[in-house]
């Protein structure tokens, strides 16, 4: 069960290199001398190793990364990974436990160095039975929709000179959207305060209602409430104008997939996923139009759409891949353009 | 929740100290580090390692800078007193010990402390390396062991690549899982240890510990008079033998000889035979004598000694085997074995050996017509019972400043032997009865006169056993009988459990042998008995298991050796069978076997017990009452927790058949967080729990 599954593997620290290197040493003196207490110190060292080996096994085949918890980040920003730990055995303390975590099988070696990890972090110890929720920090990660990591699992307990590791592939489900471009969020933002204003302004009456005790007294319509007792007033209702309605972000499936290369095309991903964020601060609601049918609706699903869009080599595949979000009905009103040399208003045709 | 145990701290600091306390009795006891250079090194290191840290705060530099200059003067001195290859291993590590303090002075860093342990480690292979006694290799498996806990210590405490420490308390029952895996790793230590081959044999030793070996055996006789003799209770050999009801009766009374002293000046006791020839297996004809039909083999396992004299009782019939370390023995003309090299190391060897026979059964005939046969083959040694002329002479040669004294004369009437119708046997039996009557045995060692011998014999009439072998041969080679000291130990005490005679330093003893013309020497003991100093009592029972345990750990450990080996391998291969070459048999095998076997299982059984009990009963009684309330109520729906089962799995699985979701997740989740939140679950919780568990319904 738990052998069939899991890659596991054994490294020297640096000084267990150096200790096993000692002892390897003494044996050698001990066998050209026959000094008995130079064989003591080799078996006693190697017993050691044993000892070593044997207790790192149990906390390996006792402890175990059980899940990831879900997230959402952009790319390049840190943010927390929490995953829950179990130790299923019953009477062993697990101590000194590294947990790391990494997108890709890494190549160990005979002599411990950690391998680079997305997000990492040292449990001092997990009780007998015990599912503990822990946290890793992590620095940072690519764009994509990641729903497996593997969970490399390190301890150099009890003394320090054998590291054995265990590499579990855990489900998850982790969205990391495009890099916000903050230049351009600059700018979409005074952008978007315009487009507000504007709306605001061509704000049209829709109908009155009766007076309720919270609303501002600028509401109230004093030409038909003026002679009538408080509890009687009326106050003004509006509403945005028709064609004011829902922004749609257009961002043309086919002109990203056209652009030469991968830092454009990340590029213009990233600007996309900047208007998202500056329409989200505007409060104002959008659509993400890719053309071809494929619109989005709310912030979670244009996110996610985004986070897994396919990579530049991928591209051609275009976004059926991305099946688990949910198709958009269409909705017109002003219409925000992106592409890689400008963002501009235009209203939707 | 948890009880409190040691933090993390104490336990990597404790380990620490402990390592250096054991590390520097090591080298005080194995004296390859001078006490007087080790021992502040190692207190300032313990120093170090106690008030480490902050404590120190600005004064590390200072502590650094006097440290460095302490280490350079060392170094100084090292140089100035280094005399060759092999002072340099001594040197070296009397520089580790100097440059302990140094390092241990950022014990708290990763570095240091590996370069500590290792610096601890190199003075303690070389303390091992040059001492094979039982203190010094129990103090290094406690090294190993402390050694052990010190790196678990320090892989917990000190700060890894992550830069994170575990600054909390060792949870309870840590040390449970060293116990767990210790049998796996001793077993794997041990079946290293007795499988790998010895091949070669190699003893070192060091300047300073020469001088500094104690014996009581010196080979040499010196009545000087000056002084009380103090007795060592060291271990000189141990003496084993197939025949242990003969070794049992006999050995106490046992006369292992050594050297045979032919040359008196007055005071001082002197070998005249100075060529060995080259003895093999077996023995040069020059020291046979005649002696009992049946003989014994008898193995020696000679302690390490500044003597190169090999022992044995009785006449040396062949020799039957010899350690490798033992070199190789050579014989003189006296009798006298010993070995070509010399080496502060144990050795071993196996003689076959014949009793001697009493005086009464080698000649019936009166001395005097004995000494006729003598006279006869002066001049001619045709048979290897018979002395040359310069030999007779040699050996019947009283010191002129003896021989002339009146006092001398006087005491020899007082005996009154005649040679002309008294055997050997008869005075043998005079001057034995003689000195046991009215000389006392003692080792005073302080005489009323200036002639020691003559003190002894005239006025104060007690001394040790030089002054009655003296004296005895003396007066036999004034009757005209050639006669000679011997030096060697007499008998010891029984060790039943490993049916071992010991012989200690304080058994060291001399007599004398007679020579019989065409027989032979026989061997005489004058000394009247010492005050009995059988101890009794717990002591004397402690010393026998000490001696015992010592004896075992010696010859499976610190003397481990080829033959060692090649007697576990052919005892191995002899289970099940009477004599080589017979078939299996199943019986014989279950009675060898079966005892060793029985045990083991006795105490499997008791380990499972034992770990059943501490394992099992101490989680059931961690988990609150509520949840046990529940674990019962589940149990009578016949969905039991099973053995070793997590509480997750468990709860899956009662989900899986048919529990509601909800309320296990709200007990498992209530669980969890009491036995395992810093938290734990508020009066408040934990009453809604104990009604959610009450209001389930089986």
């Amino acid at each position: 069960m738990y052998y069939k599954a899991v890659n596991r593997g054994l490294s020297f620290t640096k000084p267990g290199v150096y200790a096993f290197g000692l002892v390897l040493v003494i044996g050698m003196i001990a066998v050209t001398t026959g000094i008995n207490g130079l064989y003591v110190f080799l078996s006693a060292g190697l017993g050691g190793f044993v000892v070593s080996g044997l207790l790192s096994e149990k906390a390996m085949t006792s402890c175990t990364v059980r899940s990831v918890a879900a997230a959402m980040a952009d790319a390049m920003v840190p943010f927390p990974v929490r995953f829950t730990i179990e130790n299923r055995s019953s009477w062993f303390s697990v101590f000194a436990m590294q947990n790391l975590f990494v997108l890709e099988t890494p190549r160990l070696r005979l002599i411990a160095k950690p391998p680079p990890s997305l997000a990492g972090v040292r449990i001092p110890r997990v009780a007998p039975g015990a599912i503990v929720t822990c946290e890793a920090h992590c620095s940072g990660m690519p764009r994509g929709e990641y729903t497996k990591v593997i969970a490399l699992q390190l301890t150099t307990f009890p003394f320090g000179i054998l590291e054995k590791y265990k590499q579990v592939v855990i489900p998850a489900s982790l969205l990391v959207a495009p890099q916000i471009d903050p230049g351009l969020l600059a700018e979409l933002r005074t952008m978007v305060q315009r487009q507000v204003a504007k709306i605001e302004a061509e704000k049209e009456f829709y109908c009155h209602r009766s007076f309720l005790p919270l609303d501002p007294l600028r509401d109230v319509d004093w030409r038909k409430s003026a002679a009538r007792a408080p509890g009687d007033w009326v106050v003004k209702q509006y509403r945005r104008p028709a064609n004011a309605g829902t922004v749609r972000v257009d961002a043309p499936w086919g002109y990203g997939a056209n652009l030469p290369d991968e830092a454009r095309y990340e590029q213009w991903l990233s600007r996309v996923r900047t208007a998202l964020k500056a329409l989200d601060e505007g409060g104002l609601p959008y659509l993400l139009d890719f053309g071809g049918g494929m619109v989005f609706e709310g912030e979670g699903d244009c996110r996610r759409v985004l986070a897994a869009a396919p990579r530049f080599d991928d591209r051609a595949q275009g976004l059926a891949t991305v099946s688990s979000v949910r198709m958009g009905s269409g909705a017109s009103g002003k219409r925000l353009a992106i592409r890689l040399e400008s963002c501009a208003w235009d209203q939707a045709s | 929740m948890s009880a409190r145990t040691v933090p993390v701290n104490v336990y990597y600091r404790v380990t620490w100290q402990l390592l250096l306390i054991v590390t520097g009795a090591l080298a005080v006891a194995s004296q390859v580090v001078r006490p007087q250079v080790g021992l502040p090194f190692f207190l300032l290191s313990y120093y170090l390692v106690t008030s480490y840290g902050a404590s120190l705060g600005r004064n590390r530099t200072g502590i650094a800078l006097g440290i460095a200059a302490a280490l350079i003067l060392l170094a100084a001195n090292e140089v100035m007193r280094f005399g060759g290859v092999d002072d340099l291993v001594e040197v070296m590590i009397e520089l580790s010990c100097g440059a302990l303090p140094l390092i241990l002075l950022t014990h708290e860093r990763p570095t240091s402390y590996w370069l500590g342990a290792l610096n601890v480690s190199i003075i303690a292979i070389g303390c091992i390396s040059f001492t094979s006694s039982v203190p010094v290799y129990l103090g290094f498996l406690a090294f190993i062991g402390l050694l052990m806990l010190s790196l678990n210590a320090a892989n917990l405490y000190l700060p890894d690549q992550t830069g994170k420490a575990l600054n909390e308390d060792l949870p309870p029952g840590f040390f449970r899982q060293f116990v767990y895996v210790f049998p796996s790793g001793v077993g794997a230590a041990v079946l290293i240890f007795m499988a790998f081959p010895r091949v070669q044999h190699f003893t070192m030793s060091l300047g300073n510990m020469m001088g500094k070996s104690k014996t009581g055996y010196s080979g040499v006789i010196e009545l000087s008079g000056d002084g009380e003799i103090e007795e060592s209770a060291a271990l000189a050999l141990m003496v084993a033998s197939p025949d242990l009801g003969w070794l049992r009766v006999n050995g106490p009374s046992l006369l292992l000889r050594g050297d045979a002293l032919d040359t008196f000046d007055g005071t001082r006791w002197t070998s005249s035979v100075f060529d060995y020839k080259a003895f093999n297996m077996t023995p040069d004809v020059r020291v046979t004598t005649r002696h009992a039909p049946e003989t014994k083999d008898l193995t020696f396992h000679i302690e390490p000694t500044a003597s190169s004299a090999i022992f044995y009782p009785g006449v040396l019939v062949a020799m039957k085997g010899r350690t490798t370390n033992a070199g190789k023995f050579m014989v003189n003309a006296n009798g006298s074995v010993i070995r070509d090299i010399f080496s502060l190391d144990r050795f071993s060897y196996t003689f076959r050996i014949a009793p001697t026979l009493p005086a009464a059964a080698l000649s019936a005939a009166p001395v005097a017509e004995d000494l006729l046969h003598l006279s006869a083959a002066r001049d001619r040694q045709s048979s290897p019972h018979e002395l040359t002329a310069r030999e007779l002479d040699v050996l019947r040669a009283v010191p002129a400043a003896v021989k002339g004294a009146k006092w001398f004369a006087a005491w020899r009437d007082e005996l009154g032997a005649d040679p002309s119708t008294d055997t050997l046997a008869d005075i043998e039996e005079r001057v034995v009865e003689y000195f046991w009557t009215g000389f006392k045995w003692s080792l005073a060692n302080k005489f009323s006169g200036e002639n020691a011998l003559e003190s002894f014999l005239t006025k104060d009439k007690q001394g040790h056993c030089e002054y009655f072998a003296t004296a005895t041969v003396l007066y036999l080679r004034s009757l005209g009988i050639p006669a000679r000291v011997v030096v060697g130990y007499r008998g010891g005490t029984y060790n039943q459990l490993i049916d071992t005679l010991e012989v200690r330093e304080e058994n060291a003893h001399a007599w004398v042998e007679a020579f019989v013309p065409g027989v032979g020497w026989h061997a005489m003991d004058p000394t009247p008995p010492a005050p009995s100093g059988i101890a009794q009592g717990v002591g004397a029972k402690m010393r026998t298991y000490v001696n015992a345990f010592s004896f075992w750990f010696r010859h499976y450990i610190v003397d481990y050796d080829q033959s060692t080996q090649k007697d576990l391998i052919r005892s191995l291969k002899n289970i099940g069978r009477k004599q080589k070459g017979d078939k299996f048999d199943w019986g014989a095998a279950a009675r060898s076997v079966g005892p060793w076997a029985a045990i083991v299982v006795i105490l499997l059984i008791l380990g499972s017990f034992v770990w059943r009990r501490a394992f099992s009963r101490g989680e059931i009684q961690r988990l609150p009452g509520y949840y046990l309330k529940f674990a019962g109520k589940m149990a009578k729906a016949g969905q039991e927790r099973r053995r070793g089962e997590t509480l997750g799995s468990w709860h899956e699985r009662l989900i899986a058949n048919g529990a509601d979701q909800d309320l296990v997740h709200t007990i498992g989740a209530a669980v969890e967080r009491d036995l395992y939140a810093p938290e734990g679950l508020t009066p408040a919780e934990r009453d809604d729990v104990v009604r959610l568990v009450a209001g389930v319904k089986v």
